[in-house]
């Protein structure tokens, strides 16, 4: 099995720096596994991201220009474990300038996020989502 | 790793990141490219900035700030804009790695300037010539 971090939000996985060991117990062992777990407390925040950016994928595939930030929000989508939507294509186009007000305020949310989230790898993911957004050409030229 | 690990590891880094563009920096003074010499000017300061910065973190967490090595290795040749170029590139997106490993372990407000720090950092590359990725600082995939 591989090593990958498997950040329990949302059943999110994410090549991230460290690896969680449950794999590693063996027969012997006398954990049992719980008959619940917890509630996640980066479930709601995992749910948010992802609908940020199913919403922005929504708008974006209707707006002309805009396939490289579709691309950049399908990579960070697929990140956090979630599936495009559906239907692309059919959301009302943006202007540009109406583009670039949508993106900042992603990025200001996925900052936000990755302060308020528990996990650190989440965190860092989402910062790193706020990041790659914050680099996109949209960002550059529109206030 | 613990927060103040990090907080040494992200200072390790500045500390590299410093001399490099002190050192690009003389190199670039002889070229005809002054965007590139404002820029490699602009990131030094930058870097002095965060250095300090992560200074005060490391001792308000109780630590003793990491300190510089004398020197750091250079690539050869550096004697082009594009060389000198592709050298700070490479210094902002180990940077970049570095800043988001520190977001994974910090809280608070460390957390929240080393997130701003990210995003400094990521825009940083695209004055070297870094293009837009969709997750800088987790490696290239």
């Amino acid at each position: 099995m591989s090593r990958r971090v498997v950040l329990r939000a949302g059943g999110l996985t994410a090549v991230a720096g460290t690896a969680l060991s449950g794999c590693d117990l063996g027969p012997s062992s006398t954990s049992r596994p719980a008959a619940t777990l917890p509630p996640d407390p980066d479930q709601h925040l995992v749910d948010a991201a992802r609908a940020e950016l199913r919403g922005l994928l929504t708008r974006l595939s209707a707006t002309t220009g805009a396939s490289s930030l579709v691309a950049c929000h399908r990579a960070q989508l697929a990140a956090l474990g979630g599936e495009p939507p559906a239907a692309t294509g059919r959301g009302r186009p943006l202007t540009p300038v109406a583009t670039a007000a949508r993106e900042r305020r992603a990025a200001e949310r996925f900052a936000r996020w990755a302060v308020a989230c528990q996990n650190g790898d989440l965190a860092r993911l989402l910062a790193s989502v706020a990041a790659g957004i914050r680099m996109q050409p949209v960002l550059r030229t529109v206030g | 790793m613990s927060a103040t690990d990090a907080l040494q590891r992200t200072l390790a880094a500045e500390h590299a990141a410093i001399f490099v563009f002190g050192a690009v920096g003389g190199r670039a003074s002889a070229l005809t490219a002054p965007a590139l010499r404002r820029a490699i000017g602009t990131a030094y300061d930058v870097h002095v900035t965060r250095r300090d910065r992560l200074r005060a973190l490391v001792r308000a967490a109780g630590g003793d700030p990491v300190a510089a090595e004398p020197a750091y290795r250079l690539p050869s040749p550096l004697l082009t804009a594009l060389q000198i170029e592709a050298e700070a590139l490479r210094v902002e997106r180990a940077c970049a790695t570095t800043y988001a490993a520190l977001v994974a372990e910090t809280t608070g407000g460390d957390r929240r300037w080393a997130v701003e720090a990210l995003i400094a950092v990521a825009l940083a590359e695209r004055s070297f010539g870094g293009l837009p990725e969709p997750l800088p600082g987790l490696g290239r995939r």
